[in-house]
């Protein structure tokens, strides 16, 4: 059971006045004058507009009305099954002053307040310091729907040429970051590369001769009448456990070939040709690691201060275009 | 932050700090920490290389060192403020020291490579752009002077022998091991003691370029993980291998030339044994030494009085086992990071409100009383005297021109705060970031 409005009389089943037999109608238990009325749905009674506190001009705007009491489940469908019946209504027209039910598939109840509506719209349109007409023409000077949706999607336009003539090259900050970015492209990141180059190339030599330094020397153990099998099975051992010098040089520089410091290398000497010769060298443990990733950390901040340096360029064009447009709008109150 | 001398003076003077009151989690797996020498700021060095800069008033992080290029790529092993809090130097297992500006937190101003690891770093007070490494597997420390564009390494080798008195034959074969810890005399700022992984304490005069090895002393027969001194200079402590922390004291004679060490106490975990991670003094004199301790079963800080060597508070809270200890005097705090999270643990004091504070002769009560008043409470006869005195309280002449120099903890605060500017364009940044993010 629902509650009744507080400006409701509690329910009142009679239907005739007593002393003069009239029908009587609405909560007010009167009979009818000629006042606006609506039937209740749910109990067949009349209400007056006025009673329910509804203004007449909703008049047409009723789809299925239900009677205070009928809302709260005193009478009507409500009581019996316990699901309280509410008043529906129709959309009303958007224009604000008309109270008439809107048509089928559209906001506004005919053609002509569809078309003063919209009108209305465009008259509160304001371009400062432009005819906000010739703006809203121009916006919609191209018929395409999917052209009109695009604009504002782009960011701030561009200002034409003829309205600030050298906006972006006249700009000192925006050199500075185009000159920025053009540093990174031509001068660091080519560098660092290069850098990266030379590593791998002083690796593969590192390679290169731990092969040839390890491999010869397993097979000078083997000797020369030592079998294929053999070999094959001492590899398999090194496999397990490689041995190889650390071949850490400062510079990373190759002074000779492979072949023939592997040639003067001596077990006993730590150091040759000032690389490092340490079997074991928990000094220099991982030296190209940290290098190798040092160098794409570098290469990966480059990337990331590009990407920047792309959106902080964009940024400060739009806050140029947004200065030129406050300007000319300035000028033109003016 | 708040008025200390408006605060209760119980809780403001406390000489340690007692809760557990900040976790920072952070992305990172911290592993080293370090406050600003004012405690506006910590740092935090991470195992990925990282260092972020946390604002200590917000508890928020502000900066990160090399966010732009050059950060570390190995982790970080040691980070040293400059005493104004501007500038900082970080060693990394990548075989670099590098110099920071906060002011271009970006990039990193200068940057040294090493043949090798890097263990410390450390300001020193000679001149303004020295300090001092040590490097894996060497047997000397190294300074490095970052004044110019290009940072100039120099050994700390002693320009000439240090005679021994005992005069023996094979002094010059002995292995002093290789120098792993570095600490610079607070007070006498040309003195520089370095710690060697064969107990060997040594110290150096440095004067203009001339090195001279002014005093050689053997701790004990282990490897010195961490050497620290009070901000007095007249405390030290030596955490090594064997499991002890020694605490000395330290006599510095009038012409720097003798150095004299005199063991006060050892610290040892005498049930488990434990080591110690790290260790840290208090203010000043140093009353108090703090520990952390390694494995797994001990979560919590040490805390002893210097003076008597007695264990006198355990700073708990924690779940996992602290490396790294800062402890900041001006905001009171200490910092620690755990080894599993990494997460970074402040303990600070707890100061109750008190209401009361803004009117000293108001009175705070738990509960409410029935006041009585007493007999002469409002009586008029005492008013003449009352107005007098207020008189008199009045004629103190109140000097509003001088800065305070020390705080209510004995803190000097005649000193310069950098303070890191905020950095709007990575604000900027960071708004079209998500704009074109969305967009897209």
């Amino acid at each position: 059971m629902g509650v009744l409005p507080e400006w409701c009389p509690p329910y009142n089943s009679r239907k005739k006045d007593p002393a003069t037999g009239e029908e009587v109608f609405c909560i007010c238990k009167k009979p009818d004058s000629g006042e606006l009325m609506v039937g209740c749905d749910g109990c067949d009674d009349w209400f007056h507009f006025s009673c329910l506190k509804v203004p007449q001009k909703f008049n047409e705007l009723v789809f299925s009305f239900f009677c205070p009491y009928c809302q709260c489940g005193i009478t009507g469908p409500g009581a019996s099954s316990g699901n309280l019946p509410k008043t529906l209504w129709r959309r009303k027209c958007r224009v604000p002053d008309c109270y008439k039910p809107c048509a089928e598939n559209s906001k506004y109840c005919s053609e002509t307040h569809a078309l003063s509506y919209m009108r209305s719209l465009v008259d509160r349109v304001e371009g400062r310091g432009y005819d906000a007409q010739d703006v809203l023409r121009q916006m919609l000077q191209n018929s395409d729907l999917t052209k009109f949706q695009q604009i504002g999607c782009e960011g701030v336009p561009t200002p034409p040429d003829e309205l600030a003539p050298g906006l972006f090259e006249g700009d000192s900050r925006l050199r500075d970051l185009g000159s920025q970015a053009d540093k990174i492209r031509t001068e660091t990141r080519p560098e660092i590369e290069q850098q990266l180059k030379k590593l791998e190339r002083y690796m593969a030599w590192v390679k290169t001769v731990n092969h040839l330094l390890f491999a010869s020397a397993s097979e000078d153990q083997d000797g020369p009448s030592s079998s294929k099998s053999s070999r094959a099975l001492k590899r398999k051992k090194k496999s397990t456990k490689p041995k190889s010098v650390c071949g850490y040089h400062p510079r990373l520089e190759i002074a000779c070939s492979p072949e023939e410091f592997a040639s003067q290398y001596d077990e006993t000497e730590t150091e040759l040709n000032s690389v490092c010769c340490k079997l074991r060298c928990p000094r220099h443990s991982d030296w190209s690691g940290i290098q190798e990733t040092s160098l794409r950390f570098q290469l990966e901040t480059l990337e990331s201060s590009l990407e920047r340096l792309a959106l902080l360029q964009k940024i400060r064009q739009d806050q140029l275009k947004m200065q030129v447009y406050k300007e000319l709008s300035k000028s033109k109150q003016a | 932050m708040a008025n200390l001398l408006l605060q209760d003076p119980f809780s403001v003077l406390k000489e340690y700090p007692e809760r557990l009151t900040h976790t920072f989690e952070t992305p990172f797996h911290t592993c080293c920490v370090q406050f600003s020498y004012a405690g506006d700021y910590l740092a935090m060095g991470c195992s990925n290389g990282a260092v972020m800069i946390y604002d200590m008033d917000t508890t928020k992080p502000i900066a990160m060192l090399g966010g732009t290029s050059g950060a570390h790529v190995r982790s970080i092993q040691s980070i040293a403020w400059s005493r104004n809090g501007r500038y900082l130097i970080t060693s990394s297992r990548d075989w670099c020291v590098k110099l920071w500006d906060m002011m271009t937190p970006g990039e990193p101003l200068r940057q040294v490579k090493f043949g090798s690891s890097p263990w410390t770093c450390q300001w020193t007070s000679i001149s303004e752009w020295k300090c001092v490494v040590t490097v894996y597997e060497e047997a000397h420390a190294s300074i490095v002077d970052f004044a110019g564009e290009v940072p100039c390494v120099r050994q700390l080798l002693a320009s000439s022998q240090l005679k021994e008195p005992e005069g023996e034959e094979k002094q010059n074969e002995v292995d002093y091991g290789y120098s792993l810890v570095v600490c610079s005399h607070p007070k006498h700022t040309n003195l520089i003691i370095t710690g060697t992984s064969k107990g060997w304490l040594k110290a150096y005069l440095i004067d203009g370029e001339n090195i001279e090895l002014v005093c050689l002393y053997r701790f004990a027969p282990t490897n010195a993980k961490h050497m620290i001194m009070s901000q007095s200079g007249d405390r030290m402590a030596i955490n090594s291998s064997d499991r002890t922390i020694r605490q000395y004291l330290v006599t510095v004679s009038d012409d720097l030339k003798k150095i004299s060490f005199t063991l006060e106490h050892k610290y040892q975990d005498v049930i488990n044994k434990l080591q110690w991670n790290s260790i840290f003094f208090s203010s000043n004199s140093a009353e108090y030494l703090v520990a952390s301790t390694h494995g797994s079963s001990a979560h919590d800080l040490y805390l002893w009085e210097t003076s008597t060597g007695t264990l006198v508070r355990v700073l708990e809270g924690t779940d996992e086992e602290l490396l790294d200890i800062d402890w900041n005097f001006y905001s009171m705090c200490i910092a620690s990071n755990g080894l599993e999270t990494g997460n970074v643990y402040i303990w600070s004091l707890v100061i109750p409100p008190k209401w009361s504070a803004l009117a000293p002769d108001f009175e705070e009560v738990e509960e409410n009383i029935e006041y009585r008043e007493k007999e002469d409470e409002f009586d008029q006869v005492g008013q003449l005297e009352q107005q007098q005195e207020m008189d008199q309280a009045e004629e103190v002449r109140i000097d509003l021109r001088c800065r305070e120099r020390y705080d209510v903890r004995g803190n000097e605060i005649a000193i310069d705060r950098f303070v890191v500017p905020i950095d709007y364009e990575s604000i900027l940044v960071l708004k079209n970031w998500h704009k074109t993010a969305d967009r897209g």
